[in-house]
């Protein structure tokens, strides 16, 4: 995204705190498909992801008056992103811990196979752990600064960048590996 | 490592496979994403949004004068009598310094994506070595006579101070978004812990280093506990709520 598109989605963010249908639905069409890829790249499931985009707008909305004009708009979205994403994950392992297979599921009932956003980054960043994994997602892909990846992750500038090169020493052991 | 070097590593990281990654290009659903206009536009309303942080700041420190100020009505003001005044200027602007930190912390934890300059951890166990150092040097009578029995009212006042102050930063932080509930629980509950520590300060006569280490300072441990409490109740709901 660039500076002037960045201006632009800060703009359609102010006037969706003024009730404005127009400028909602026009951020929801310019954010979701970042904030997808986002959720996909950690859960792998497309419904899953997709569960969790509308989750996140919901929040969106409820914290919509704690965004102010004249910060940055990204930091924000994936603070609230990743919030989310905590959340489900806990959720998802406390229902697991209170469930147990009675019987196979007919097929029928199975969900279909997870569409992964893109096999060869999908399956690289697997290789990382969590926390490495979104720091890099949030650097490579969503485009984000350093500054703004500790803002959005609650850290400092220091521990996204050791957590980058952390993450850029297990990638080359994996490209070593795979080459 | 400077920000040029990670920079270059992350250019660097696309070609070692020998060939360009592939970016995504997975859109979410459109019946979704219809789903999801309809839910907010449904919701729609205009808010305010919240003011700067000069103002937030104003109200936090605002809020914590009051609550340390208005104890002095039910527990009195007799250690003012009994300060002389550097240890006044030192104990208060020591308060009023963490209070300030505090403040500025909190804030960063309801207003998701903020520059986070103060990190919660850092700050409590900062606070805590500095007024475990503060006291033994500000007062020099050690006496332990009448230790419990002077000791216990003090650290009932000052924990149905903080359990005020709690209650009010509780209701002032339900105002932002909490990107992590348990820090910004432990946060209020140690800052309100503070303002029972501040409310003694002007309250409580007995001015010996092991009581007020022990008597005052300990209603920020007890603030810091039930704050993790609470934070640990509001982390377990909301990996429970379905939106």
């Amino acid at each position: 995204m660039g500076e002037s598109a960045i201006g632009e989605v800060e703009a359609l963010m102010s006037r969706y705190q003024q009730a404005d249908g127009e400028a909602t639905a026009a951020l929801i069409a310019r954010l979701s498909p970042q904030v997808f890829q986002f959720f996909l790249a950690q859960v792998r499931d497309r419904f899953q992801a997709e569960d969790l985009l509308q989750d996140f707008w919901l929040r969106v909305h409820k914290a919509r008056h704690t965004f102010r004009t004249g910060e940055p708009l990204l930091p924000w979205v994936f603070a609230i992103a990743r919030r989310t994403k905590i959340d489900q994950y806990r959720r998802t392992r406390n229902t697991k811990t209170h469930e147990f297979q009675l019987e196979q599921l007919p097929d029928a009932a199975s969900p279909e196979p997870a569409k992964e956003a893109s096999p060869e980054l999908a399956d690289l960043l697997q290789t990382l752990p969590a926390a490495q994994r979104e720091t890099i997602w949030l650097l490579k892909v969503s485009g984000l600064s350093l500054e703004e990846v500790a803002r959005a992750t609650g850290s400092s500038v220091g521990a996204v960048k050791q957590r980058a090169h952390r993450a850029y020493e297990k990638l080359r052991t994996v490209f070593g590996d795979r080459a | 490592m400077s920000d040029e070097e990670i920079q270059r590593l992350l250019a660097e990281g696309i070609e070692l496979s020998g060939t360009p990654l592939e970016q995504p290009k997975d859109r979410p659903d459109e019946k979704r994403l219809a789903k999801i206009r309809s839910l907010l536009t449904a919701r729609l309303g205009p808010v305010r949004p919240l003011p700067s942080n000069r103002v937030l700041i104003g109200i936090g420190l605002a809020s914590f004068a009051l609550v340390s100020l208005l104890a002095t009505i039910y527990g009195g003001h007799q250690a003012l009598h009994a300060l002389n005044p550097v240890q006044m200027a030192v104990y208060f602007a020591s308060f009023l310094l963490l209070a300030i930190l505090f403040v500025v912390a909190v804030l960063e934890q309801i207003i998701p994506g903020s520059k986070r300059r103060v990190k919660p951890g850092v700050l409590m166990a900062g606070a805590g070595l500095f007024l475990i150092a503060l006291a033994p040097v500000l007062f020099e009578n050690f006496g332990l006579d009448g230790f419990v029995e002077e000791g216990l009212p003090c650290l009932k006042f000052g924990t149905f101070v903080a359990t005020i102050g709690g209650a009010l930063g509780f209701f002032l932080i339900r105002k932002g978004f909490l990107t992590s509930p348990l820090e910004a629980s432990v946060l209020i509950g140690c800052f309100a812990g503070l303002s029972g520590v501040t409310a003694l300060g002007f309250a409580c006569p007995f001015l010996n280093a092991p009581h007020i280490l022990v008597w005052h300072f300990g209603t920020m441990v007890i603030g810091t506990a039930a704050g993790a409490l609470i934070g640990l109740v509001l982390e377990w709901r909301a990996s429970r709520n379905e939106n």
